[in-house]
């Protein structure tokens, strides 16, 4: 399969053909949901839920309206605290900063932390093709994913969607782990495959949860443990960082750290939290000598200049809207080719790689609002995906948009000029009656070939009754309703006993 | 022009009208800033932690001694932090014949190849979290990074008084300036649910925590 | 309670007039839902008022993108309905497209907004205006067995509407509104969504569907024809025999 953007819907129609996976992906959904919902009782009932997710909004709102300023005294202080800041523009530009730091202190195995950042620019790959150094992911579903070579299935749960069995053959094929199908057995092995590579990595490359501006301070989070290795044991610490995950100081990044872990793993606070302040000092052994943060655009200050799509800018990574969305958890990770599947996905790869490549992303969405009812960085998803649906409709040069033929626009001129006309209105209506009721059999239409032949797929359409409302209205129903709450009015009583009786 | 400058520059140019900046910051009563001890105790249990409430740092010890025997421990590697230094670790080693060494002892290279081998890490904390039943480390020399990330088994001595409320508290303290290079947050075990699901404990750190609340 | 009792005591005059804005969907396929609606605002005594010239709110065009074509419709609409005291319309999808999605087209014509925003505050969606506005929560409708009720998207999460239609299902005579799996979420429906993207919307709507046979009513119940002519449709091909109704359906059989 050729996991890219633009063959959603073929890969759609595989992957939802899946049915054990569907039946097991809306399963576990359920499970997380409840977690999550139980833990965000923490901050009161429903209206203090409501107050801390907007609390979490507020703080994103802060930090976007603040962003060039919060980077810039981000910077200056983690200068002070001795950690270097780069700056990239693009995928290729940090993959050649980073390489550039694997040459200047002579690595030769990387160790990871989870980090969706590095897989947005595809750092694995360039490294170990162009620098020759070797690479192990450290989370334990990422390294699964890495040696299977596959998309993450979940940004949180990368490979929530394999059993037992499935994981077992990769460590079993690429890792020499003996056959086992008890989880415990399993975590054991990776952990003493990987301890030794945490011990010996020259490099650690990490993601960054939230970069303090006030204090230039990075926080990571994490319930493995592998990020605690990457950062405390390797020589060197490159932190990769996209241009939003800045927040102005450490009230903030606990607000926020709070909403995230609630509504990722359904956990009050993950296992550890990491806040890292520098490079280790010449008494100190544990924590790397140089430590870096390489600032990632990647397209965002463009969209950052949309009054709208700036706000797909607030994103803090908890994946619930995932597990909200009723189409990614039918189809999975795949179709979306590429590593932020589900609602996330909708709303950011547009603006990374364009609305042409994208568009199934942003349309195959029925606007169901269960993505942003939970979102606790006051992410309006739906508003983004109809912007990115009329920017489409009118062409758009900042993202690579071209403008809709006008074979698509007619249906839609032909059913705006019925709306404001209403003999046009009634004809259409006649018109359709026709056609569809000539092939129906016992009420109901069950097929129907050309463009409308999707509806049929799975269910049948009933047949237009002869009279519409309105001709009904103007028929009888204006007078029986004049006269049956005429009765109403004028006998209450009478009219309630009567209907009781 | 720098991808740095062409940044900012975009940044800086966007069309929006950007509010001045209103904060809402979620702030605790500066009245309420010590934690509740059975809470802590109660959410540490629950994130996997082993909790005991213990009188004195010499309980911690006859504790600590029946650990290592009852776990045949040979290495246990300690911090050089001074809530550590009233436990009589020499007895301890020659009780329970095993070694012990603070990393104050230890020069670079030795510290790095005894930790990865240590059976057992003992650290104090600088803080801890009722809300979440927290320990909250505060790295330095005297508190190196795999102390408590290395060995099996990690045990944290916590003092009652150093139990605070909430994380809300802890970011104020953040925010009043920290010097240190980094700090952990470490909540019950380290933990795995990527095999199916099945939450699996000690998956890169510790397999075991016990935490001793004293005083 | 009384119908007719609670209903007048509570409700000023002004109240009493109330106009209809039936969608297209209705208004051509669904007519029972738009003749049930009468009857039941009928029996209650409302006095009803329905603008022949109505056509189609533009929800399908707006949301597949094309402003453009929408704005001088949503003209036509506002101008059509803005006299009225009250509009009550049997879909919370229609309902959010003219409260939310009107004042969005006229970003850059300030007193067009106004109209819309003004226009969007006095329409309702059915049980919203009965329980909300008129205060009634029994209409004296009777249904022997057991109601399932499916949470239609625009109605829970864009207009916010939950208890209203619940609380008339509840009191509903000879009837219990039974649990239902994932009452809240998404039947698949989408508009172009299902026609585009039909083998997803199946998958959607066919778990819908396993939720209500599970749940062991007689009879599913919501308030939103795109979703009532997309489970419909799927239960009529694949489990003749279920049904599924309109809230207004249900409300309008009397005792």
């Amino acid at each position: 399969m050729d996991l890219r953007p633009e063959n959603f819907q073929s890969v759609a129609e595989i992957e939802v053909a899946k049915v054990a996976q569907r039946d097991f992906v809306v399963m576990v959904a359920g499970v997380f949901n409840y977690l999550c919902d139980t833990a965000m009782t923490a901050y009161g009932d429903g209206s203090a839920q409501d107050e801390a997710r907007a609390a979490g909004a507020q703080i994103r709102t802060n930090s976007l309206n603040n962003l060039a300023e919060l980077l810039q005294e981000f910077e200056t202080n983690a200068n002070r605290n001795g950690i270097q800041v780069l700056w990239a523009a693009d995928a290729e530009e940090a993959c050649q900063l980073v390489k550039g730091l694997v040459e200047k202190h002579q690595v030769k195995t990387i160790s990871k932390g989870k980090s969706m950042i590095s897989e947005e620019i595809g750092l694995n790959h360039f490294l170990e093709k162009e620098a020759g150094v070797k690479i192990y992911e450290g989370d334990l579903g990422e390294f699964i994913v890495q040696l299977r070579g596959t998309l993450p299935f979940h940004i949180v749960g990368p490979a929530i969607n394999m059993t037992v069995q499935e994981i077992a053959g990769v460590l079993q094929q690429h890792i020499d782990m003996p056959y086992t199908e008890v989880a415990t057995e399993i975590v054991s092995y990776v952990r003493t495959y990987l301890r030794d590579k945490f011990e010996r990595a020259d490099m650690g490359i990490t993601g960054v949860n939230q970069a303090i501006a006030s204090t230039g301070s990075l926080m990571l989070v994490e319930n493995e443990g592998n990020i605690r290795w990457v950062t405390s044991a390797p020589r060197v610490h490159v932190a990769l960082m996209s241009i939003e995950k800045v927040c102005a100081n450490f009230a903030d990044a606990f607000h926020l750290l709070g909403l995230l872990t609630r509504n990722c793993t359904g956990q009050a606070i993950t296992s550890y939290v990491s806040v890292l302040n520098g490079p280790r000092r010449a008494e100190e052994v544990d924590g790397p000598e140089a430590m870096y943060v390489v600032i990632i655009d990647n397209g965002r200050s463009i969209a950052y200049q949309d009054p709208l799509l700036k706000d797909a800018l607030r994103c803090i990574r908890c994946g619930r809207c995932g597990i909200q969305c009723p189409i990614y958890l039918r189809i999975g990770a795949n179709p979306y080719g590429w590593i932020y599947p589900g609602p996330i996905g909708n709303v950011i790869a547009p603006v990374i790689m364009d609305l042409d490549r994208t568009r199934d992303l942003y349309e195959a969405c029925t606007l169901c609002g269960g993505c942003q009812s939970v979102c606790p960085s006051g992410m309006s998803h739906l508003d983004i995906m109809t912007h990115y649906r009329q920017m489409k409709v009118k062409g758009d040069d900042r993202f690579g948009g071209t403008r809709i033929c006008i074979k698509e626009r007619s249906g839609f001129k032909i059913l705006a000029r019925g709306m404001q006309n209403p003999g046009l209105y009634k004809a259409g209506v006649k018109i359709a009656r026709r056609f569809l009721n000539q092939r129906s059999q016992d009420g109901y239409i069950t097929q129907m070939p050309g463009p409308m032949s999707g509806w049929f797929r799975c269910r049948d359409f009933p047949e237009m009754p002869e009279k519409t409302f309105r001709q009904r209205w103007q028929d009888e129903l204006q007078e029986e309703a004049r006269q049956t709450a005429d009765r109403a009015v004028a006998h209450p009583e009478a009219a309630a006993q009567n209907e009781e009786g | 022009m720098s991808s740095r400058a062409m940044i900012l520059e975009r940044l800086n140019s966007a069309t929006w009208t950007k509010p001045s900046s209103s904060r809402e910051v979620i702030s605790t009563p500066a009245s309420i800033v010590s934690g509740d001890v059975e809470m802590f105790v109660s959410k540490a249990t629950a994130a996997g932690a082993q909790v005991e409430e213990v009188g004195s740092l010499d309980e911690v010890q006859n504790r600590l001694v029946q650990i290592v025997q009852e776990e045949q421990l040979q290495k246990i590697v300690i911090t050089d932090e001074e809530n550590l230094k009233e436990i009589d670790w020499e007895q301890l080693s020659q009780q329970t014949k095993s070694q012990v060494q603070s990393i104050a002892q230890l020069p670079g290279e030795n510290y790095r190849s005894y930790v990865v081998e240590a059976g057992l890490g003992v650290t104090g904390c600088k803080y801890a979290l009722a809300e979440t039943g927290t320990v909250v480390l505060e790295h330095s020399h005297s508190n190196e990074r795999l102390v408590s990330h290395a060995p099996d088994h990690y045990v944290c001595i916590v003092k009652r008084d150093q139990i605070l409320k909430d994380r809300y508290v802890l970011a104020s303290l953040f925010d009043s300036g920290l010097s240190s290079t980094a700090w952990t947050l470490v909540t019950g075990v380290s933990r795995t649910a990527d095999v199916a699901l099945q939450v699996v404990l000690g998956m890169h750190g510790p397999r075991k925590v016990t935490i001793f609340v004293v005083g | 309670m009384k119908p007719g009792n609670g209903l007048l005591a509570k409700r000023s005059d002004l109240m009493s007039k109330v106009s209809l804005f039936i969608p297209c969907a209705v208004d051509a396929v669904l007519v029972s839902v738009g003749e049930s609606t009468v009857r039941l605002l009928a029996r209650l005594g409302f006095d009803l008022q329905y603008h022949e010239e109505q056509t189609c709110c533009g929800q399908p065009v707006i949301t597949a993108g094309h402003l453009d074509l929408a704005r001088d419709a949503a003209c036509r609409f506002i101008s059509i309905f803005e006299e009225d005291e009250v509009v009550v319309s049997p879909s919370g999808s229609c309902v959010s497209t003219i409260r939310h999605d009107y004042p969005r087209l006229f970003e850059d014509e300030p007193e067009w907004q106004r109209r819309a925003v003004e226009l969007g505050q006095r329409v309702y969606e059915l049980s919203e205006f009965l329980v909300d506005v008129a205060h009634i929560e029994d209409v004296n409708a009777h249904f022997s067995g057991k109601l399932a009720y499916h949470k239609s998207c625009h109605l829970l999460r864009a207009l916010g509407i939950d208890h209203q239609p619940q609380t008339l299902l509840k009191n509903v005579h000879g009837a219990e509104l039974v649990p239902m799996q994932d009452d809240h979420v998404c039947c698949g429906f989408g508009g172009q969504f299902s026609i585009k993207y039909p083998y997803i919307s199946e998958a959607i709507v066919g778990d819908k569907v396993k939720n209500f046979l599970a749940s062991e009513a007689d009879l599913l119940v919501l308030s939103d024809p795109g979703c009532l002519l997309n489970i419909r449709g799927y239960l009529h091909r694949n489990h003749p025999g279920r049904q599924v109704k309109h809230l207004a359906e249900v409300l309008a059989e009397s005792v």
